[in-house]
């Protein structure tokens, strides 16, 4: 792969441009990387029975609306309110975060499987046990994230 | 609330537009095989003809919205889709005469009914190998970057 890198004063902030046909694994630690190194990866603050948790974005695995809540759940599947809306939280999220649903944002890298289901849906199954889906607005997205057509 | 009131019109929107759709095609089969008698009968009962298809559309269409909520199982909101779906088309169907109704044989009647389930789980299993085929190239891709993933930890 060709690099070019432009050095000058004038940039106030490095700013990179990748020119891709599709996101490879390399290509998507890559960009995660570059924004980690711009953003440092800010950890979300989360409440759990009365007390604030700060979770690194990478022990997240999904985030969804559940009632009037905004939740996002761990590894170990403990569940954790937030207070920031799903869109909010979508920008601060690096390339491994994809929304599945208007109401759900999901971590790829924990993703376990997904399975069709008999009316055109498509069930989605976290490593941590936790259960969605994928709407049909959303399935096009999803796969262009994984890299697939 | 406001999100769930958008949400469902949006679905609304969706089923009437399906259900509008499926009229004007079958209209136009219709129409390009020749049959005019049925054609006609169709035109002459327009706003009846066209209600009714709508009807079917939000009953079929817009209760795909129940896949959004979560909470019930995927095996309940299946359940819950087919029988609302089924609950509207079935009656408007014999209504306007979209399937022919004899009340007075049974056995008729309970054949029919269990043709028209097997008519829409065979639209369902042809959706659901459609999806197979997509969940599986999903789940490669998965494994693939997992496997990527290992290696570089």
């Amino acid at each position: 792969m060709k690099v070019e890198c432009k050095i000058s004063a004038d940039y106030k902030e490095p700013y990179a441009v990748l020119h891709i046909n599709r996101i490879s694994p390399g290509i998507a630690d890559l960009i995660s990387m570059l924004e980690k190194e711009d953003t440092n990866s800010p950890a979300l603050a989360a409440a759990k029975e009365g007390k604030t948790y700060f979770i690194k974005p990478e022990d997240l695995t999904l985030a969804r609306t559940e009632g009037r809540e905004i939740v996002c759940y761990d590894k170990r599947k403990n569940r954790y309110v937030l207070d920031k809306p799903l869109y909010e939280l979508e920008n601060m999220l690096d390339i491994h975060f994809v929304r599945i649903s208007k109401s759900t944002i999901v971590n790829i890298r924990h993703i376990d499987h997904v399975k069709a289901g008999f009316n055109g849906t498509m069930e989605l199954a976290m490593k941590n046990g936790v259960i969605d889906y994928i709407s049909r607005n959303y399935r096009k997205t999803f796969k262009e994230r994984l890299g697939l057509k | 609330m406001r999100q769930t009131v958008k949400l469902i019109i949006k679905y609304i929107l969706y089923g009437i537009s399906e259900g509008c759709t499926f009229f004007v095609i079958c209209c136009l089969l219709f129409s390009a095989g020749g049959r005019e008698d049925i054609s006609a009968s169709i035109y002459n009962d327009f706003a009846r003809q066209s209600a009714g298809a709508m009807l079917v559309g939000i009953a079929c269409g817009t209760t795909a919205v129940v896949y959004q909520i979560n909470g019930p199982s995927l095996l309940m909101k299946t359940i819950i889709h087919f029988c609302v779906g089924m609950g509207v088309f079935y009656p408007v169907a014999i209504y306007l005469g979209w399937i022919p109704w004899f009340p007075g044989q049974i056995v008729y009647t309970v054949l029919q009914f269990t043709v028209s389930c097997c008519i829409f789980m065979a639209i369902w299993f042809v959706f659901y190998l459609l999806n197979r085929k997509e969940a599986k190239k999903i789940n490669e891709r998965l494994r693939e970057l997992e496997r990527s993933n290992v290696h570089k930890e």
